[in-house]
């Protein structure tokens, strides 16, 4: 059953048209973005389009922690995409701050080649998958939200905590840019919720990211708390921002290997473990031939469904069996 | 063959008797979307018309038919290269072939005044325009606001010049009467500087460079602008920035939070503290800094450059408010603000989830 209700805050100059299309996702607990953060962003040439999280802001829903509400994000995209034509270009960039970070993060892992370029400001990686360095492990302020969100403890529910690991799902993202924001002491968002993702692009040999971070030592802090239009935010802007109006839309390959962190949508395919928000498996894929190989990441029997195209696909994957389908 | 051309004839003739529009647009209505646009949109209320046409006037008693715009759902119309500050009157009625319906509603409205673009107007306490006045005492007078100016009696009034504006030479300033009651406010003004001087000082800064106070100095120096208001030696609230301005013509808007040099963020500002608390009970000047122990201003720097013009509003205004006044200052100056998009659209939308679980 579908919600309702999901809102968007659609900004853009006057006389702009063809114009890079900017997604601006609130945070954890935020409802919405300010008009004045969506009109300076207008004057910088962008299609602005603040996303209203499900859940919040009187949408219907609730929060679950880049799950589902991932898909939401593609779905407001068509919507532009249908009601803004003329107005908008292929390029399509996410910035999010703080939990809205996570959501850019969530999105270059389960929606890569939908985005140009995605901007994370303190975004949060892992939930609490990693037993140390999780959000809900580190940041006892919000772990009865994330439990909420995901569905339970870290204990009681990894497989759903491992359906949110950006830092295991971004190795698909293997176009576009991604530009990292944080500073060293940020209590909110610890900094290696970034800089683990950025480890795992490296490890990956991916080398599309920028990371702008501070220190105690830097006169200009990116701290949680700066301001929407302070000098720390024009200066990361004046980074990511012509990134954004420049960096050319992209096409997932023909061919990979990618990791399904609960679900993917591409260009080329759509794949869905179970609901979405409780398995991850990783996936060698040749969309030529058709065929799918899955293994499991998590610990717990899903069910896996392929669509490419008008061709599908379906099968029950077994943590330490390989399932190989075959669209038709 | 014969008989059908004659049918075809009584059809059409049939045709050209009724084709009146059968029904009158009603519920125009004007939006100023600036100093040169206002949009018009109506009810068409009609099945068959071919478009509608558009009626201005400047005077609501003389009216000239501006535009005819075809379609059979038209219903909004964007009447642009309007004349600043200007009364516009409109109705517009339908048309099918060379008849008319009866005309809508008329619905007037002003065209923004420059330092109204954007909307912000309705907010504003002081404005002032040098450039462009027929004298030096129009200059101070010649904008809305009557009675906000009042030149100190025992002063020398700025030098005035209509294409440079004012020159607070020396101990020329003048006092426009207004008294911040808060913080949140914002300032635009428009300078011609030379190298290295210190160029004008505008705002409420008594001779202790109290902080406690909305005002603003402006130093040229050593390649850059720097702008102060306060002095961190006395209650820590300063801010500071400095940009690559030097020996130029540069619109700079600022309130507690930010500056913009011609209508863009500035990114070289060093630092910034956010105003708060109330203002003193001061009276703002421009071209000098008030020195409350006399009661009377006080002379503040060696001010070269000109002041082509300037407005404040008794709020912070948004970013788009401070693109469209600048622009238009720019205007005012025979030149162009380049890179502005226009005024920002912005709008709210529902949509609905897809996915299959949901």
């Amino acid at each position: 059953m579908a919600l309702n209700n999901l809102t968007i805050k659609i900004g853009y100059p006057k006389h702009g048209y063809s114009l890079p299309i900017l997604l601006i996702i609130h945070g954890w607990d935020s409802q919405t973005i300010d008009d004045d953060v969506v009109d300076r962003m207008t004057q910088q040439g962008l299609f602005v389009a603040a996303v209203g999280m499900r859940g919040r802001g009187g949408a219907d829903g609730a929060r679950d922690a880049s799950g589902r509400e991932i898909y939401d994000i593609l779905d407001a995209v068509n919507y532009i995409k249908a009601n803004y034509a003329t107005r908008i270009s292929d390029k399509i960039n996410i910035w999010g701050i703080s939990g809205g970070g996570g959501t850019a993060m969530a999105c270059a892992c389960k929606l890569p080649d939908t985005f140009s370029t995605c901007i994370s400001y303190f975004g949060i990686s892992d939930y609490g998958y990693n037993a140390t360095y999780g959000w809900h492990q580190e940041n006892y302020l919000y772990r009865t939200g994330i439990e909420a969100s995901v569905g339970g403890t870290p204990t009681a529910v990894p497989n759903n905590y491992h359906s949110r690991y950006a830092i295991e799902g971004i190795i698909n993202y293997t176009g576009g840019h991604i530009t990292l924001v944080g500073d060293t002491e940020d209590g909110t968002v610890p900094h290696n919720q970034s800089t683990r993702l950025k480890d795992a692009m490296v490890a990956a040999g991916l080398s599309n990211y920028t990371e702008l971070y501070s220190t105690t030592t830097d006169d200009v802090r990116y701290l949680h708390t700066m301001s929407n239009n302070g000098v720390a935010a024009r200066q990361a802007e004046a980074t990511w921002i012509p990134l954004a109006k420049n960096t050319a839309a992209w096409t997932i390959p023909t061919s990979g290997t990618i990791n399904v962190m609960g679900f993917i949508a591409t260009k080329r395919f759509t794949i869905w473990l179970g609901t979405g928000v409780m398995a991850a498996a990783s996936c060698v894929y040749d969309t030529v031939a058709g065929t799918y190989t899955f293994n499991a990441l998590t610990t717990a029997n899903v069910a896996v469904s392929v669509t490419q195209g008008t061709k599908t696909a379906s099968g029950t994957l077994v943590p330490g069996t390989p399932l190989i389908l075959t669209v038709a | 063959m014969s008989r059908t051309n004659i049918i075809m004839g009584r059809v059409v003739l049939g045709s050209a008797v009724a084709a009146k529009p059968n029904g009158t647009p009603s519920v125009l209505t004007a939006t100023v979307i600036s100093d040169t646009e206002i949009d018009l949109a109506l009810t068409r209320n009609d099945t068959n018309g071919e478009g509608i046409k558009v009626y201005q006037s400047t005077d609501g008693v003389t009216y000239s038919l501006r535009a005819t715009v075809a379609g059979v759902s038209v219903a909004a119309y964007q009447a642009t290269g309007l004349t600043a500050e200007l009364h516009y009157y409109f109705y517009v009625t339908v048309y099918k072939g060379s008849k008319e319906s009866p005309a809508s509603n008329i619905e007037d409205d002003y065209t923004y005044k420059w330092y109204n673009a954007g909307g912000a107007g309705a907010n504003t306490v002081v404005a002032y325009q040098a450039v462009g006045a027929a004298n030096a005492a129009a200059s101070y007078v010649n904008l809305k606001n009557p009675g906000t100016y009042d030149l100190t009696p025992s002063s020398t009034p700025p030098t005035w010049n209509v294409s440079t504006g004012w020159k607070f030479q020396a101990a020329r300033y003048f006092n426009n009467n207004y008294t911040p009651a808060n913080f949140n406010h914002t300032v635009i003004i428009s300078l011609k500087v030379p190298t290295n001087d210190y160029q004008s000082i505008f705002g409420a800064l008594n001779n202790s460079f109290d902080v406690n106070c909305f005002g603003l100095r402006f130093d040229f120096n050593s390649g850059f602008l720097q702008a102060t208001i306060g002095n961190d030696s006395y209650g820590n609230r300063i801010k500071n920035f400095k940009a690559n301005y030097n020996n130029v013509n540069v619109t700079i808007a600022f309130n507690s939070n930010d500056i913009w040099l011609d209508g863009t963020p500035s990114k070289d500002i060093t630092s910034i503290v956010v105003l708060t608390g109330l203002p003193d009970d001061e009276t703002q000047y421009i071209g000098s800094i008030h020195y409350t122990a006399g009661g009377s201003p006080y002379y503040y720097g060696y001010f070269t450059g000109y002041t082509y013009s300037m407005v404040e509003f008794n709020k912070l205004l948004s970013y788009s408010e401070i693109r469209a006044i600048t622009d238009r200052i720019k205007r005012l100056e025979g030149t162009t603000l380049t890179g502005y998009l226009g005024i920002t659209t912005i709008s709210n939308v529902t949509y609905s989830t897809t996915n299959p679980i949901d």
